[in-house]
C-alpha cells in the first residue's frame, strides 16, 4: 500500500499548500512517513509563524460581541485567518461565533482548520451543525480536509456525517483520513450492507486504492462478514 | 500617536517561519522547487493575515477600534 500512501500524502500536502495535486506529482515516489513529516513542518509554520500576532488578534476578537465577530470573520478576515485564529479562542466563544456564521462560511473555514490545533472548538459545536458543515464541505470536493476531522468526532456525528455523505465521498475521505484507526469504527457506524457496496462498486467508481485501504483498516471478523455473500 | 494605513502595515508586519527543509531524499532540482513553492505559500498566507487585521480595524466603528487597536499592541 505505500505507493497509494504516498498518493494519500501527496494529496494532503497539495491540499495545503493550496495546488493541484498534479503539480507535486514527483513527490509520489518518497517514502509516506517523510511526505508526512514534512507536511507536518509545513502546517506548524503556518499555524506557528505568525503566532504572536495570532494571539494578539484572538485576545482582541475576545472582546468583541459574538455578532460583531462573526461580521468581521466574514468580511474582514476570511476562512483562512479566522481558521487560524480559531484554535486561539476560548471554544465556547469560538461555537457561539460560528452560530452566527453561515454554513457555507464555516465549511470554507473548516477546510483551513487544523483539528488538531481546535479539538474544543470542533467538539462543542452541536452535531447537527457539524453534519452540515460535513455536507457543505463534501459539495466542495474538500476530502482531504474532511479526513483531518474523524479522528475528532464523536461516533454519532461520524455516523451522521456518514449518513449525509455518499458512498464516493466517504471512500475519499478514509483514503486520506488521519485517523486510519477509527477507520473500522466508522465502518461498523455505516453497516454491513454498506461497506460491501462501497467495496463492491469501488472499481465502477475508480476507487480501487481507496477501497482496498478501508479494507485493510476493517478488523478480521469484519472482513469475512462483508466477504460473505448477502443474506 | 496618529495612525495611518501605511504605519498599520509596518506595524503588522510579523516575522513569519521560513519553509522547512524538504524531504532529504528528494534530488536537489525538486527539493528547491518544493522549497520555493512553500516559502511562496508562507509569504503569501502572512501577507493575508497582515491584511486582513487591516481591514478588520477598518471596518469597526471608532470607539471599538481603540479598544482592539490596544489588544493588538498597535
Amino acid at each position: 500500500m505505500s505507493g497509494a500512501e504516498s498518493r494519500a500524502e501527496v494529496a494532503k500536502l497539495a491540499r495545503l499548500l493550496g495546488v493541484e495535486g498534479e503539480r507535486l506529482a514527483y513527490l509520489e515516489g518518497l517514502a509516506p512517513g517523510e511526505l508526512r513529516r514534512y507536511r507536518e513542518s509545513v502546517a506548524d509554520r503556518m499555524f506557528e509563524g505568525d503566532a504572536a500576532l495570532l494571539a494578539r488578534a484572538a485576545g482582541a476578537a475576545r472582546l468583541l460581541p459574538a455578532r460583531t465577530a462573526a461580521s468581521l470573520a466574514q468580511s474582514a478576515l476570511g476562512p483562512l485567518v479566522c481558521a487560524r485564529l480559531t484554535g486561539l479562542l476560548d471554544p465556547g466563544h469560538a461555537a457561539e461565533i460560528s452560530e452566527h456564521l453561515p454554513t457555507d462560511f464555516v465549511a470554507l473555514l473548516a477546510a483551513e482548520l487544523d483539528p488538531r490545533r481546535a479539538v474544543a472548538v470542533v467538539t462543542a459545536m452541536e452535531s447537527g451543525r457539524v453534519v452540515e458543515v460535513a455536507g457543505a464541505m463534501a459539495a466542495n470536493g474538500e476530502y482531504v480536509a474532511m479526513g483531518r476531522f474523524v479522528n475528532f468526532l464523536d461516533d454519532a456525528t461520524l455516523a451522521g456525517c456518514c449518513a449525509r455523505l455518499d458512498d464516493e465521498e466517504v471512500l475519499r475521505i478514509a483514503f486520506v483520513s488521519e485517523g486510519k484507526g477509527r477507520l473500522a469504527r466508522l465502518a461498523d457506524l455505516m453497516g454491513l450492507a454498506r461497506v460491501r457496496r462501497m467495496v463492491r462498486n469501488a472499481t465502477a467508481m475508480g476507487l480501487d486504492d481507496e477501497a482496498r485501504d478501508l479494507w485493510e483498516r476493517l478488523s478480521p471478523p469484519t472482513r469475512r462478514r462483508v466477504a460473505r455473500p448477502e443474506p | 500617536m496618529v495612525s495611518s494605513p501605511l504605519m498599520d502595515a509596518q506595524t503588522l508586519r510579523s516575522t513569519g517561519a521560513p519553509a522547512p527543509e524538504p524531504p532529504p531524499s528528494l534530488e536537489r532540482r525538486r527539493a528547491a522547487e518544493l522549497t520555493a513553492e512553500t516559502a511562496a505559500v508562507l509569504a503569501a498566507q502572512r501577507a493575508e493575515l497582515e491584511l486582513a487585521v487591516e481591514r478588520c480595524l477598518a471596518q469597526l466603528p471608532f470607539p471599538m477600534r481603540v479598544v482592539v487597536r490596544r489588544a493588538l499592541a498597535l
